[in-house]
């Protein structure tokens, strides 16, 4: 009896996770729901789930729905929060400026094309975030040309063809509906691990 | 008798199967005879000793050596600081900081028209060769930050926000091309403006040449009446 007793102790040890007051998650704008991942994100950090998606869907209600906001969310011990919502998170909106959905899938590959022009407009839409307040213009355009690279992007100093864009852009959704059905025979042959 | 025969056979059996069993030392003359003769031929090895603190000389050496990165990472930071004309620099110790807080720090101060680097002393000493600032070499110990500024009424503000920033500790500045300590910068940055200083000079030159003019014209002034007096004199006597 004794050792059954002893057994049962053993048993239960849980490690509480201890963490920290800010909370970095993107967010689909209007789209915030009490639904993984978020809903337990902040009910571990005991925040009201509801009330947050509330605030945070009236709060982008000037966002077009479903686009990515990088949230940060300070939680205080009193389980009170303050909310910093960003601008659209870069890679998205320079898949949105090259008119592309999907980033590079090997090296070398080159997704889409911009003008130093488009990552001017872009870095002056992110220079309104806290964060990149005070830093230099052309700090932030280094930023994404660092980032166009990441998403295979490429940068060129002269304005684009339309009638060349018009092309590229033809024959690369051919390829990505390739890329894409390979995928989902893969998917199919449960050739990946999804889980 | 068969028994006896395959007693031995048996425990040779035993030993080769089980690893429990630790082997005979020293082994068997036998076995030993028997090694010998299948060892191979080898050149025999020459043992070399390493002399102590050889391999230590060896890394602090490799240590102070600068690859093309490093020499082309130093020659930008100074080509930098020319381009961009600063006049003040605090070397200051840098303390562990979480990254978001220091980005956030970094762009206020950039706001109060303070840049804040961090490359690493051994960059910084290179920046710093054959300048008068490679004095600055002996606070280039551990973690260090520099925050350069192009106005000297910015040694104030430097003061006034690495004093808010408990992971930011200002050693030394450097204004133009003096090293100024911390007290002395600490008096300067009771001034409201560094123009007073210039006015106090301006003054203290001005006091020196009014008193030299009066000197020289008490001296003139007094020359005809010490000639009256003399002739006065001497005129007495005769």
């Amino acid at each position: 009896m004794a050792s059954k007793g002893a057994a049962r102790v053993r048993k239960k040890e849980i490690v509480k996770v201890v963490h920290g007051a800010l909370l970095r998650t993107n967010i689909k704008a209007q789209m915030a729901s009490a639904a993984p991942p978020l809903g337990p994100q902040l009910g571990q950090r005991g925040l009201n789930v509801a009330n947050f998606c509330k605030e945070f869907n009236k709060e982008t209600g000037h966002f077009k729905q479903g686009v990515p906001l990088p949230t940060r969310i300070t939680v205080k011990p009193d389980r009170t929060y303050d909310l910093e919502i960003c601008t659209p998170t870069t890679t998205w909106l320079l898949k949105q400026a090259a008119g592309i959905g999907r980033g590079k899938a090997s090296k070398d590959e080159v997704v889409g094309k911009l003008t130093v022009k488009h990552l001017y407009e872009i870095a002056k839409v992110k220079s309104r975030d806290k964060a990149l307040q005070h830093v230099e213009l052309e700090q932030i355009c280094r930023m994404l040309i660092k980032t166009c690279r990441t998403l295979g992007i490429e940068v060129q100093y002269h304005d684009l063809d339309p009638t060349e864009l018009k092309e590229f852009l033809t024959a690369r959704k051919e390829k990505v509906d390739a890329q894409l059905k390979e995928l989902a025979d893969k998917k199919a042959a449960k050739m990946l691990r999804t889980t | 008798m068969l028994n006896l025969s395959l007693r031995p056979l048996a425990n040779v059996q035993v030993r080769a199967v089980s690893s429990k069993y630790p082997r005979p030392t020293p082994r068997h003359f036998k076995r030993r005879v028997f090694e010998a003769a299948l060892q191979p031929e080898l050149p025999p090895t020459v043992s070399s000793c390493i002399p102590p603190g050889l391999v230590k000389r060896e890394h602090t050496e490799k240590s102070k050596e600068y690859s093309d990165v490093e020499l082309a990472l130093s020659n930008l930071v100074r080509d930098w600081m020319v381009k961009e004309e600063f006049r003040v620099m605090a070397v200051c110790q840098f303390l562990p900081v979480p990254g978001r807080t220091l980005w956030f720090a970094k762009n206020q101060l950039r706001s109060k028209n303070i840049e804040f680097r961090s490359y690493g002393n051994k960059i910084l000493k290179k920046v710093f060769e054959k300048t008068p600032m490679s004095s600055l070499n002996t606070v280039l110990v551990g973690s260090n930050a520099i925050l350069m500024a192009k106005d000297f009424a910015a040694l104030k503000t430097i003061l006034q926000e690495t004093d808010k920033l408990n992971w930011l500790e200002p050693l030394v500045i450097m204004a133009d091309n003096r090293i100024v300590d911390m007290v002395q910068a600490r008096e300067l940055a009771k001034l409201s403006s560094m123009e007073d200083l210039r006015a106090h000079t301006v003054q203290i030159l001005g006091q020196q040449v009014a008193q030299i003019t009066i000197s020289l014209d008490t001296a003139t002034r007094h020359l005809p009446s010490l000639l009256d007096s003399y002739a006065a004199s001497q005129q007495e006597k005769q």
